[in-house]
């Protein structure tokens, strides 16, 4: 389940649930919370179990009929083409900075006299340039 | 690039979302073609023309001079 909503779902359900069958559980067999309540608490906590377990129930219901359909949206924003040209802009743009980080970081490297530093940057940046290279010619021979 | 997606889904009487669902895109997307801020693949295009029922060019209009590189 990629979908952020459907995990909330999940999760706040199988709280609810578990959270709603302990308390029903105390009140029913008192096995698990001994804690000498009185008869109207004990009644209180029954039905605030009962109705905290439904709404626990009720949350995975809904999370198991809505889990196709997000999964479904989750699919098509992913597949979507104009999601796809957004991220290749995005990307563009990443390169970009990352390479103009770079050059101002070897810059400064070279003034603080790292001249390591700046050799490590320096064939971090011909490696990247050599793969776009490479990415370059095997899409060209592809496409 | 221009086109007359909005008009023609509005006749049909079908909902951005429906469309979306049907094309296998997002709503979206939908909503960027009909305001001229995104140019659909050809394979959209085609989709789109054959869920309607008419040629490309009757629902996507190029101008001369157009920018493709744009959207």
């Amino acid at each position: 389940m990629k979908n952020k909503i459907g995990r909330f779902y999940l999760i706040l359900g199988i709280i609810t649930t578990i959270c709603g069958l302990y308390m029903l559980l105390s009140f029913r067999t008192e096995l698990f919370l001994d804690l000498g309540f009185s008869e109207n608490i004990c009644l209180l906590l029954g039905i605030l179990g009962g109705v905290v377990f439904l709404l626990g129930c009720g949350l995975l219901s809904y999370y198991l009929i809505l889990s196709t359909k997000l999964d479904k949206m989750a699919e098509i924003e992913e597949k979507d083409e104009r999601n796809i040209a957004i991220r290749g802009k995005a990307a563009e743009i990443l390169q970009l900075v990352t390479a103009g980080t770079n050059l101002i970081l070897m810059i400064v490297f070279l003034i603080l006299s790292l001249d390591t530093a700046a050799l490590l940057l320096a064939g971090a940046m011909l490696i990247q340039i050599f793969i776009s290279l490479a990415a370059f010619v095997y899409y060209n021979k592809k496409m | 690039m221009k086109n007359r997606l909005e008009e023609i889904r509005k006749s049909h009487g079908i909902r951005q979302e429906e469309l979306a669902d049907t094309l296998g895109v997002s709503r979206q997307t939908i909503g960027s073609l009909e305001n001229g801020r995104y140019n659909p693949s050809i394979i959209l295009a085609f989709k789109i023309s054959r869920f309607f029922g008419m040629p490309i060019d009757e629902i996507f209009i190029y101008e001369e001079g157009t920018d493709e590189r744009e959207a």
